[in-house]
């Protein structure tokens, strides 16, 4: 579980902004962020990455802190294990499309790489130099290199914006697919809002350097995870860290830990 | 023909230049990484050779290196070295002297690289150093290449210097650049032209292996 609370003054393309974030979300769970450009969208990704230091706050990944200001922490984004799809690919240029994947899970993971390649209908360019591709197939290789990873965090920027129409839908299939056997804490920045419905478990809108949790038109339900006993009461925290207390036999077979989703009073 | 002084030249810029990259690249890393005013000092420090006379940092090296100094006779009592009028010392001087031309081009090549391509590495798993060998120093190949053939070039045609340090002593210390002003000073000019059209032509040659490799025509053969 990831739970969130960080600031952040940016200085950006349109003036300072204050970076004020509140979230949480359990493993298997996909948060959607959307917003305009410019509101920091991708600064939240990279503090979350390691690879930029907030002002203050804390960050806390399955009960181990990677970031506290208050107590100096700050884990190596080295330690972190995400997975991260940046804007510009950041695909390596001295090694072959085949190479970048190795990279990322060493020459053991060479089968899965190869399979992931036949998936993302690449293994053709498999010997290819990325600077050759499309900007869609790089980015399908940045997508596959970071999946190969096998992250605890998944972090994709935009990262399925340059893939093209016939190809989309095969490519979120396939990180839901991941996603859903691997279970990290996936977190989709999208200018897409009909990607963020069909990929996400909450939608939130980074407003004013706020998240904003959006209705979803599909109600999709929430994803909460089983976090304890209290009593008779089993507690339950959402997405933005709030406990929600049910019946215990409601959860019977369950253990604190365990994801459960809530869809109109169902439980699964 | 003497070749004994285009032999030492070759050897001194090869020495020189391999000590140079073995210097260069863990230097380079560490400017690259660093921020802080340390980076400054260093940076002005391997800068020094562009703008000071060769004169004065050989003066410099001669007092350091004499044994009537505290450091000079440190290097002759401990370590057995006596550095002055030797090719030791050439190689040591021509290293200082040449720094610059290696890390400069090195350094820039790093800081032209897009800043995710190290996050990129770092956020996989690997470590500082695995990044910068495998991902960063493969994609600043002909930067690399431009401060090998520079620095070369660079100590080939050095003189005051060599000169401070090492004199003229023939098979030893004997460079061709104090070569040709040897054979000057005794009005002995054809000898003086042969060595000085060798480094011209040598000189004339590396260069053209400069500018073909920033101008992009060896690209395909580094890729």
């Amino acid at each position: 579980m990831i739970k969130v609370n960080i600031q952040k003054r940016l200085n950006g393309a349109n003036g300072l902004l204050d970076l004020n974030v509140k979230l949480s979300g359990v493993r298997g769970q996909m948060i959607g962020i959307m917003g305009k450009s410019g509101e920091g969208k991708s600064s939240l990704l990279r503090m979350l990455a390691g690879l930029l230091t907030p002002d203050s706050g804390e960050i806390q990944f399955d009960n181990e802190l990677w970031f506290s200001s208050e107590m100096n922490v700050s884990k190596s984004p080295r330690y972190r294990q995400v997975g991260i799809v940046f804007q510009e690919y950041a695909l390596f240029p001295n090694f072959t499309v085949l190479g970048n994947l190795l990279f990322a899970a060493g020459k053991k993971g060479r089968q899965e790489a190869e399979e992931l390649l036949k998936r993302l209908e690449l293994t053709e360019l498999a010997d290819k130099k990325p600077q050759s591709l499309s900007g869609g197939q790089q980015q399908r290789v940045a997508l596959a290199r970071a999946l190969m990873y096998r992250p605890q965090l998944l972090l994709l920027d935009e990262a399925m914006a340059a893939v093209d129409e016939a190809m989309r839908e095969k490519v979120q299939d396939l990180v839901l697919e991941y996603h859903r056997q691997y279970q990290p804490v996936g977190i989709l920045v999208s200018h897409r809002y009909s990607e963020l419905e069909k990929m996400a478990d909450q939608i939130y809108e980074l407003v004013d350097g706020q998240l904003k949790e959006v209705e979803s038109s599909s109600s999709k339900g929430l994803t909460l995870m089983f976090s304890g006993i209290r009593g008779d009461k089993a507690q339950l925290v959402d997405s933005l860290g709030q406990v929600t207390e049910i019946p215990l036999d409601w959860v019977e077979g369950k253990i604190p830990g365990d994801r459960i989703y809530l869809n109109f009073g169902k439980l699964n | 023909m003497n070749w004994a002084p285009i032999i030492l030249s070759l050897q001194l810029a090869m020495v020189t230049t391999l000590i140079l990259v073995l210097v260069t690249l863990p230097l380079a890393w560490w400017l690259y990484r660093q921020r802080s005013w340390l980076k400054i000092m260093v940076e002005s420090l391997v800068s020094l050779p562009l703008v000071l006379p060769p004169t004065v940092i050989g003066f410099y090296l001669l007092l350091a290196f004499s044994p009537g100094n505290a450091f000079g006779a440190w290097l002759q009592d401990s370590l057995g070295l006596e550095l002055i009028f030797s090719f030791e010392g050439l190689v040591i001087a021509s290293t200082i002297y040449s720094l610059p031309f290696m890390v400069h081009p090195i350094v820039s090549g790093l800081n032209n690289l897009p800043l995710q391509l190290r996050e990129a590495s770092i956020s996989l798993g690997k470590s500082e150093w695995t990044s910068y060998l495998r991902v960063l120093l493969p994609n600043i190949k002909p930067s690399i290449l431009t401060g090998i053939v520079l620095s070369f070039a660079h100590t080939i045609g050095e003189f005051g210097i060599v000169l401070m340090i090492g004199g003229s002593i023939p098979g030893k210390t004997r460079v061709a650049a104090i070569a040709i002003y040897d054979e000057v000073e005794a009005l002995n000019f054809s000898q003086a032209h042969i060595y000085s059209l060798i480094l011209l032509i040598a000189c004339f040659v590396i260069l053209m292996i400069v500018y073909a490799i920033n101008g992009g025509l060896m690209k395909r053969y580094w890729q």
